[in-house]
């Protein structure tokens, strides 16, 4: 492929040749998924993702003879391949031995994998491409610290921030809950008429869920908690003594949290566990924004994403348990994101096209 | 794991080997080398040399500065792969995209 190929594949411009991107980038940097968002001059998202997995195999006669045969992506360093995205966790069953390396851990750079997150850097090079100008703005997502556990993102935010730095970028982070808020604008009610980006947005992850309470596209408070989707596997598996493998699988593709069939035990124990997961959130929430009712003056929606929120009925038990709680605002509604699984990258390159509109000015 | 006995190591027959250990390691000469190889690394401390250490790294300049070291990429590194990743496009009301950036750009950050 030549290069001129390879840069219109990726929007780069350079000369005299249209953009093919507006300037202006959003990175979600995910536990599972990195997934970077540009908008096309015609209003499209174009959205590219890539699972966020390693596996490592020696260099040997086998593993050079199996790369060669096959179309797995991978990268060399020194004597050691590492498969890398989908084709790791593909290997990985194929294989039946070892496990894939995961470079982030609940919502940030795994500390104790220093190695992987170099790779990482590699992989998140090869998805977000170099600037469509220079020193365009890249928003990427970044968690709130969690109210319920002792971890501090300064490091992940610091060492993210450089690394896009060098690529080209101008680069900044934004909260991953408001990128949720800038994807999906939720509206507040007011006598006043309604408010834009004014309410509440949660990403719902499978580490932790992120939560902001936003007027008019200020941040008001953010914050996080963990035990998310993956701890609700966990403790289905417990409760059920099914592998978690299973429990995902039955999660993702039978369950619907509008009618569950109560005779299968791991629905009916998921059903539980999202109910308890719901409460426990909804009771952060109370207790972090009950200050802020006075700045909120009216009626106010809640806007979701994230892939522990994919679950069919999972907005209309939300809703409910807002509903029958002591909650300091009133909730009109809880809407789910068109596209939940791009809402956080397409929130963060919003706020970059913003960035690059200030500059123009 | 390598097994010793009497500061000899002891191989897998039952043999042994004689280790010769330096007593007289010089301390300085190797906090030196590291300094040198860790040039990047702002304000290290030097061993036996009272020096304080002035930098904890927990301030975002120091914070930045390890970060920089850390994304340096060791080693040679090849791909088959220039790209990755698979795409999906999304559309929007382009009117409401436009009145969030409009907003947006008001607000510092």
């Amino acid at each position: 492929m030549s290069d001129e190929k390879k840069e219109e594949q990726k929007g780069i411009v350079e000369g005299k040749k249209a953009p093919e991107f507006k300037p202006g980038a959003g990175a979600d940097i995910g536990t599972s998924n990195i997934v970077l968002a540009r908008q096309k001059p015609d209003g499209t998202f174009v959205n590219r993702f890539h699972r966020d997995m390693l596996y490592p195999l020696d260099v040997s006669d086998e593993s050079n003879d199996l790369l060669e045969r096959s179309d797995y992506l991978f990268v060399k360093v020194n004597d050691k391949y590492y498969i890398v995205g989908e084709d790791a966790l593909k290997l990985v069953n194929a294989i039946g031995n070892g496990e894939v390396v995961r470079p982030m851990k609940d919502g940030i750079l795994n500390p104790s994998l220093k190695e992987s997150s170099e790779l990482l850097f590699y992989v998140i090079k090869a998805v977000v491409g170099e600037p469509v100008v220079e020193n365009e703005p890249l928003r990427f997502s970044c968690p709130a610290n969690p109210v319920d556990r002792d971890l501090d993102n300064l490091f992940h935010k610091m060492i993210l921030e450089n690394f896009f730095k060098r690529l080209g970028y101008d680069v900044k982070p934004v909260n991953e809950a408001m990128a949720i808020c800038y994807d999906c604008n939720p509206v507040m009610k007011s006598d006043e008429g309604d408010i834009p980006i004014s309410g509440i947005s949660c990403s719902a992850g499978g580490g932790m869920w992120n939560l902001a309470l936003s007027f008019k596209g200020l941040s008001l408070v953010e914050f996080s908690c963990t035990k998310s989707g993956d701890h609700l596997d966990e403790q289905v598996s417990k409760v059920t003594g099914m592998p978690k493998s299973k429990v995902i699988k039955i999660k993702e593709k039978q369950l619907d949290l509008n009618n569950v069939d109560m005779s299968d035990r791991v629905q009916a124990a998921l059903s539980i566990y999202y109910d308890e997961m719901l409460e426990r959130m909804v009771h952060h929430i109370s207790n972090e924004f009950k200050d802020k009712s006075s700045e909120m003056d009216g009626e106010i929606e809640v806007v979701v994403a994230g892939g522990t929120s994919m679950a069919p009925g999972f907005c209309k038990r939300l809703e409910e348990v807002f509903k029958t709680s002591d909650f300091p605002f009133k909730v009109y509604g809880v809407r789910h994101s068109e596209t939940p699984f791009y809402s956080v990258a397409q929130g963060a390159c919003i706020r970059a096209q913003a960035d690059y509109a200030k500059t123009q000015e | 794991m390598p097994v010793y006995r009497d500061g000899k190591r002891q191989t897998e027959n039952g043999t042994t080997q004689q280790v010769n250990v330096s007593q007289n390691v010089n301390v300085d000469a190797i906090a030196e080398a590291v300094v040198k190889a860790m040039g990047n690394m702002p304000n290290m401390a030097r061993a036996n040399t009272g020096d304080e250490l002035v930098d904890n790294f927990n301030n975002e300049n120091s914070m930045s500065k390890l970060a920089d070291a850390m994304v340096i990429q060791r080693g040679e590194k090849a791909s088959n792969f220039d790209d990755l990743g698979g795409t999906k496009e999304t559309k929007k009301d382009q009117k409401d995209v436009d009145k969030t950036i409009d907003l947006l750009k008001g607000l510092n950050d």
